[in-house]
């Protein structure tokens, strides 16, 4: 008997196109699943059992008349709170939007996922407007981690993660501006992409900051992951950000090992500019090793001090921000939940000088980067310094809010993937960040794929109650 | 940023409500953007152009 939580989507795919099961029962023993778990993990803010077993009627109807759309054809998966899917309210996890309309349109990337056949489960929980969490004081609860639920599953795309590791989905999608698809990648044991910025689209996306944000997929394997990426990357005339440029087939490299490739490991980020738990540091040892043993050549190289990186990009974060917000900030900040105030509220602060000189410091970021992969195939770093704090210590969520090597790639728009490392003494996940030139996205996942394969972390998955 | 007492700065920005119903928030958030100005780099030379347009380098 299939258990269907278990399923990558390479497996699903491929059962569902010999039509050896069908997407009306997969569909439908994740429903269950959601129903009879979700009440203990907050992981979505709406199920759509309707409108998904619809979906999955008409998917069926589909393959077995030998009109299948690809790997992600009847394959069931979540969107973060701030993705729109036509006729279904956006409600960004907020008192703002809590009575907001159905959506008129998808977003991009719901759209594609539509006409590749995928059916949508339902909206994912966030951090407000995706950044301000995890709160209690929203008009719903923050998500929890399935590997522990007393703990925090990693935000802002928190749902979606925690939907993943639960096994209520085999994909989610989430957004991505200081690490929000990497931190809840990284401390629910999945594979999170930030990709190049500009790879794929953000129309329909509510926005944090125009230059920082990313959509990216998330899934329990790497090769999903690049099964997920290839549907959603291409141009989208209608995002000003998008990039010109045709996407590869992220799949096509990935058996094709790391023998004789290039890794740099920018280990002052977490091992000098931030000082890792000594269990994530070991992860990533670990991980390094097993690249070396599998045939990498592996050195350190060093780039500016994260902390330039980290101001310069919240700078322009919160500016952004506030740009959005400010009406709201005006006349209903009563309706934002405190964190978020404490946060975006930042912005009216900011210098216009400040936030000038931060866009300059990103473009000399940027170009150091780019001169330092020149010899690099891909570079390895932290994700999280610190395993995830427990969601009722708001002091420890506060302290590792910071302590993190994510939005270095956020400001300079490189690709980075967060790649499970193991599991620290007490049973939660660890993890390391995979980064490459820009639109390199392919050899990242080369990378990954090769560690995973050899590693084989993913095989764990929590028990849940 | 200059030092004055940002609920005035935030009520000059017509955050009243802001300012008068979470000013410990307020305080709060803007000692952080203070902080955060402070940590950038100030090294920069004239013609370091902002990023305004996304000029992405290609993988070789």
């Amino acid at each position: 008997m299939t258990d269907f939580a278990e399923l990558s989507i390479a497996e699903a795919g491929g059962l569902l196109r010999a039509r050896k099961i069908s997407p009306v029962e997969y569909t439908q023993a994740l429903l269950d699943r959601i129903v009879r778990h979700d009440g203990a993990l907050n992981a979505f803010l709406r199920l759509m059992p309707d409108e998904a077993l619809a979906a999955a009627k008409t998917a069926e109807a589909q393959i077995m008349a030998g009109d299948w759309r690809g790997p992600m054809h009847g394959v069931p998966y979540a969107l973060k709170d701030i993705i729109d899917a036509a006729g279904v309210p956006t409600t960004c996890h907020s008192k703002i939007f809590a009575d907001a309309k159905a959506a008129s349109a998808d977003a991009h990337v719901t759209g594609l996922l539509r006409r590749a056949g995928a059916i949508l489960l339902g909206k994912t929980s966030t951090h407000e407007f995706a950044i301000g969490g995890p709160s209690f004081d929203l008009p719903w609860p923050p998500a929890r981690n399935p590997w522990n639920r007393e703990h925090f599953p990693g935000g802002s795309s928190s749902g979606s993660g925690a939907a993943l590791a639960a096994g209520f989905v085999p994909a989610a999608l989430g957004s991505d501006t200081g690490g929000s698809v990497r931190n809840p990648a990284s401390f629910c044991g999945l594979a999170g992409m930030k990709p190049t910025y500009g790879r794929v689209s953000r129309r329909g996306v509510f926005p944090l900051s125009y230059s920082l944000d990313h959509v990216g997929p998330m899934t329990r394997t790497v090769a999903d992951n690049a099964i997920l990426l290839n549907v959603l990357a291409g141009h989208d005339a209608a995002d000003p950000g998008s990039a010109d440029r045709a996407a590869p087939d992220f799949s096509a490299a990935l058996e094709r090992g790391v023998s004789g490739l290039r890794i740099g490991v920018i280990r002052h980020f977490f091992d000098g500019d931030l000082h890792a738990d000594a269990e994530m540091k070991c992860g990533i040892e670990n991980a390094l090793d097993v690249l070396r043993g599998l045939g990498a050549k592996v050195r350190d190289i060093a780039l500016t001090p994260l902390g330039d990186y980290a101001a310069a990009n919240r700078i322009i974060l919160l500016s952004e921000a506030f740009a959005i917000h400010e009406t709201w900030f005006r006349e209903r900040p009563q309706d934002y939940g405190s964190s978020t105030r404490r946060r975006i509220g930042g912005g009216a602060f900011i210098r216009a000088a400040d936030y000038v000189n931060a866009t300059r410091v990103k473009a000399r970021l940027a170009c150091e980067f780019a001169d330092t992969m020149r010899d690099i195939d891909v570079a390895i770093t932290a994700s999280s310094m610190d395993l995830p704090a427990r969601l009722d210590d708001p002091e420890a969520l506060e302290h590792g809010y910071g302590r993190q090597a994510r939005p270095p790639f956020n400001l300079i728009g490189a690709p980075a993937l967060a790649v499970p490392t193991g599991f620290s003494s007490s049973g939660l996940p660890l993890s390391m960040q995979i980064v490459a030139k820009n639109f390199d996205e392919a050899m990242i996942y080369r990378v990954a794929h090769a560690y995973e394969q050899a590693a084989g972390w993913t095989a764990r998955r929590p028990k849940l109650a | 940023m200059d030092q004055s007492d940002p609920l005035d700065t935030a009520r000059d920005f017509g955050l009243h409500r802001l300012a008068d119903g979470y000013p410990d928030e307020i305080r709060e958030a803007a000692a952080f953007a203070r902080l955060l100005a402070q940590k950038l780099p100030r090294d920069l030379a004239p013609d370091e152009e902002p990023a305004h347009v996304y000029r992405a380098k290609t993988a070789s």
